[in-house]
């Protein structure tokens, strides 16, 4: 997961722009459905979608533009229908105050503003044009405090005042519409060898175009986005530190070291510890650890869509001295969210069986809050442990460890998950059921 | 999570337009097939997935064999370059290179290319087949002879070909000793590929192997040699031989000719399995009293002969199914004196020896009564009706300690014929891979047997496949079973994988999706 993570974010994430929807599929849960605003919020993203058509620079491909925009709508309205968007009245409402308090003091724009909520762990946020925003969850767990969030928010801002989720749906069109395109495949597809090879140079070259644009316009953002954010009487130091989370992500996510068999110490049970280990000696293939890649086409470097972090923070930090360790600055009004965040994050993730990344989270709240939530979130991931293995379907959400030397405490757990067999997994619940005084149904 | 096959080589953003299909189409990597790197003990090391990349100049073909280890982690992505329509045969892994078995039909050869550990490809081996090499090897696949490679760890491959109408085994070593190949007679006598004479075929030793038993550094088979390799009423058997050979030289350490003609009170054996273990070489097998019995396929039971590295038989034991073993076994069952069992495969534990078989027997169905009625006579009435699995357990010197019935679904299998023997109609099944034994994967003192059975509905649809493993554990028995569905939404297969655990296949033709999933046995 953490490599996937990693992975991600280098190819499409740090507070984008954004012209598409997002494709998750997830179970029900803080469902916009159950809080009757669903309709009225498809009525406004219907109506941007609708201004986003009659806004668009191009007149060459209106017809293709038309289909473009209707996929991208509904992939919206079925993320909403999916709980992909979720709703939470405090976060929903912290949100729009930062965001209205950025555009009161820089904009005389008056555009309605909608932000949704992303139940992703990925720090991440997206700025779709016409006033709609997305934020991942994972941004505001990530972040430790409300003027992080907001320089974030003013990025978004100011993608959205250039107009680049604009630029971005016509440079796609038209680069892929454009006669010169449409001779250029022509000619691929009468070679009589190398079709492959010319398809993908093709393929690259117009992804590189499309992705040069987008990172001089992350520059710009961030150049905007800053000025917004000082306007607003943010302390600059936090833009930089909000940065500076994203570039240290590995460190912050998913590197603690867990302690597995004290969080399953519970009365008159025996952790069996050696569940955390391979069962089988690794035998790699190749005596190097990097994988080995004949075809550079896969070079991610030419398929980012951001510049690197690194020349990003350079660019905003101003005279702040950058540094690898930031003091944790959590503001204790701020706190309640980021525990919010977690506690969505955990639901959600339990609800889509990634029960991996819920067990981390978890592992250090169980002992250390003896709050009822932890409890019962605990109770439902083993019992979902326990009918995934039954139904021989935990490969199905929990990745195998990674076969890198030395084992996270990420890779520990699906070990854990792996090696267990059903008779241990019970033998779990019910000594987790002794010690919370809980009867659980599996 | 599962692993999804992927195609496209460069992902772009939720594509959308005819335009960027079109361009994919022309970018995409095929994929043409995928497979197990196997090794020899029945696990698994990774999977290998082969996909056409470009057509080159000369007729030449760019593709790409995307290496995953047995966690299913991505962690080489290699180009070839070869002739056109090559076909990936099989890979395997053994321990010094990862070797991929070529055919190219139309040019007429089969090629071995390996990786070494530095993931560089080393150079290559290139046989040349004939037009009939090629139909006989396909003959070959359909009587379940196939060409293969077989890893012998550390060592090198072992490659089984077909050539000139024979059998013929190959040494491909990976750590720089000499490369062996067994003779072929056949070649000596000048053999025209377009013309074949069955007058030149007779007594032309033909030799055909069966592998008993692959160890680490020696492999046993039976050599037969025939008077022609094509099944029916002009073949002869010539000569069997059980023998051994070390591997990394080809030299023979032991040999011992089978009889063929024995008199009437004369006892014969043929051997079945063999194990190499610390203490010797185990091998285990039927023997058979008097040509009559030999004839029927009706063996007289199981023997155990203990081989030492230097090729002396020290041992041999003989366990009769009257006096003990088939009386033991005949008390776990129903319909007593009618069952047989059949001999897959013999384990060595840490106390001994351990035979896994499956139980069956022959049945006179009134489905297969009525055909013989319609048919007057052509059908076959009686089936051969496949029940549980047995597991024999033997103490160091193969005294027989326990029997364990572990109860599973039934198969029942026709087209036999009413004269066979019900030996020899089990010795028919298991040539066609009728059993329900799938495999055993075993690791010191533990290992699982996995059997596997197709339901059908009354349309003799198949509904579902029902896997059953039998997990051996500190000299206990437990079981796990689950059932795959079958439907026509999602194709479901299920694949070795790495010890202990199956690899889960689905193709949703909704979605188009390819799905790879890790899923390890329960052992409770």
């Amino acid at each position: 997961m953490k490599k996937t993570l990693l992975v991600f974010l280098i190819l499409f994430s740090f507070f984008s722009f954004n012209s598409l929807g997002q494709n998750t599929e997830n179970t029900i849960e803080y469902s916009y459905n159950n809080f009757g605003k669903k309709e009225a919020l498809i009525k406004r993203i219907e109506e941007i979608y609708k201004q986003k058509k009659k806004a668009s620079y191009t007149k060459e491909h209106e017809e293709e533009l038309e289909k473009f925009l209707d996929k991208s709508l509904k992939r919206i309205k079925s993320n909403l229908e999916d709980s992909t968007y979720i709703f939470n009245e405090e976060l929903n409402s912290k949100l729009n105050n930062i965001l209205q308090k950025i555009v009161k003091n820089n904009s005389s724009n008056t555009q309605e503003h909608t932000i949704l909520i992303n139940k992703s762990l990925i720090p991440n946020a997206a700025a779709y044009g016409n006033g709609l925003f997305v934020v991942n969850l994972g941004l505001i767990y990530l972040l430790d405090n409300e003027d992080e969030l907001a320089f974030v928010l003013c990025h978004e801002l100011a993608h959205q005042n250039l107009e680049h989720s604009k630029q971005k749906t016509d440079s796609i069109i038209h680069f892929y519409n454009s006669k010169k395109t449409k001779d250029e495949v022509e000619k691929i597809k009468n070679l009589s060898y190398g079709k492959g090879k010319a398809g993908r140079a093709l393929l690259k070259k117009i992804r590189y175009d499309i992705t040069s644009t987008s990172r001089v316009n992350e520059f710009a953002a961030d150049e905007y986005g800053k000025k917004y954010y000082l306007n607003s009487g943010y302390k600059e130091y936090f833009a930089y530190t909000s940065m500076k989370k994203m570039e240290l992500i590995e460190e912050l996510i998913f590197s603690k070291k867990i302690a597995w068999d004290s969080i399953f110490s519970f009365k008159n049970y025996k952790f069996k510890k050696h569940l955390l280990e391979e069962e089988e000696e690794e035998m790699s293939f190749f005596d190097s650890d990097a994988t080995l890649d004949d075809f550079e086409e896969n070079n991610p470097d030419s398929l980012r869509t951001h510049p690197h972090i690194k020349d990003r923070i350079l660019r905003i930090k101003g005279e702040i001295k950058d540094t690898l360790n930031i003091p944790k600055t959590i503001n204790s009004s701020f706190k309640k969210y980021k525990t919010l965040a977690e506690k969505l994050i955990i639901k959600s993730y339990i609800d889509q069986n990634y029960l991996d990344v819920s067990f981390y989270m978890l592992a250090n709240k169980l002992n250390a809050e003896n709050n009822t939530f932890y409890i019962d979130e605990f109770s439902r991931l083993l019992i979902k442990l326990y009918r995934l293995k039954s139904k021989l379907a935990l490969g199905k959400y929990v990745d195998q460890p990674s076969n890198s030397e030395e084992k996270s405490s990420l890779d520990e757990i699906r070990m854990f998950m792996n090696n267990s067999s059903i008779k241990d997994i019970r033998e779990l619940i019910e000594a987790y059921e002794k010690h919370y005084g809980l009867e659980l149904k599996i | 999570m599962r692993k999804l096959l992927f195609l496209t080589v460069i992902l772009i953003t939720n594509l959308m337009y005819s335009q960027t299909k079109v361009i994919e189409d022309i970018a995409d990597y095929k994929l043409l097939n995928n497979g197990v790197l196997s090794n020899n003990d029945n696990s698994v090391d990774g999977y290998y997935f082969f996909y056409k990349v470009d057509d080159l100049e000369d007729r030449k073909t760019e593709y790409a064999i995307i290496i995953l280890d047995k966690n299913l982690n991505e962690t080489a992505r290699k180009s070839y370059i070869g002739a056109q329509n090559s076909k990936l045969i099989q890979g395997v892994f053994d321990g010094n290179q990862i070797s991929f078995l070529f055919m190219n039909e139309p040019k007429k050869f089969l090629k071995i290319i390996g990786f070494d550990r530095k993931g560089k490809e080393v150079e290559s081996l290139k046989y040349e087949l004939s037009r009939t090499d090629i139909i006989f090897s396909k003959k070959q696949r359909r009587l379940n002879n196939e060409i293969r490679l077989i890893p012998i760890s550390k060592k090198g491959v072992l490659l089984r070909y077909f050539k000139n109408h024979g059998e013929h085994i190959g040494f491909i070593s990976t750590n720089k000793k000499e490369n062996w190949n067994t003779d072929s007679p056949i070649d000596t006598i000048g053999f025209k590929e377009d013309l074949i004479k069955q007058s030149e075929l007779f007594n032309s030793n033909l030799k055909q192997y069966n592998f008993l038993g692959i160890g680490k550094s020696y492999i046993a088979f039976n050599e037969i040699t025939t008077s022609s390799y094509y099944y029916g009423y002009d073949r002869e058997i010539q000569s069997i031989f059980f023998k051994i050979l070390k591997v990394d030289t080809g030299e023979e350490i032991y040999s011992e000719e089978i009889k063929l003609k024995i008199k009437k009170k004369e006892e014969v054996k043929s051997y079945l399995n063999v194990v190499f273990t610390e203490d010797g070489i185990m091998a285990l097998g039927k023997y058979y009293i008097g040509s009559k019995n030999l004839k029927k396929g009706k063996s007289a039971g199981i023997f155990v002969d203990k081989i030492s590295y230097a090729g002396e038989i020290e041992s041999t034991k003989n366990i009769n199914w009257e006096d003990q073993l088939f009386e033991k076994f005949q008390e776990e069952n129903s319909r007593k004196g009618k069952n047989h069992i059949f001999f897959h495969d013999i384990i060595k534990t840490e106390d001994g020896y351990i035979a896994i078989g499956e139980q069956y027997r022959k049945v006179l169905t009134e489905e297969g009564f009525v055909s013989k009625l319609i048919t007057l006579g052509i059908a076959s009435a009686t089936k051969i009706l496949i029940s549980d699995a047995y597991f024999f357990e033997f103490d160091q010197n193969f005294n027989l300690k326990d029997i364990k019935k572990i109860t599973k679904k039934a198969s029942l299998y026709s087209g036999l014929s009413d004269l066979k023997s019900a030996e020899e109609s089990a010795q028919h099944l298991k040539f066609y891979g009728y059993f329900d034994y799938l495999m055993t994967q075993n690791k010191g003192n533990r290992f699982f047997s996995t059997f596997v059975n197709t339901q059908l509905d009354k349309k003799k649809k198949p509904t579902s496949i029902h896997y059953k493993t039998v997990i051996y554990k500190d000299s206990k028995y437990s079981e796990s079973s689950f059932t795959i569905p079958l439907n026509d939404n999602i194709k479901r297969r299920v694949l070795p994988a790495k010890f202990g655990h199956l690899l889960i296949y689905e193709y949703d033709k909704e979605t188009e999706k390819s799905s790879l999933r890790l899923e390890k046995i329960d052992a409770e």
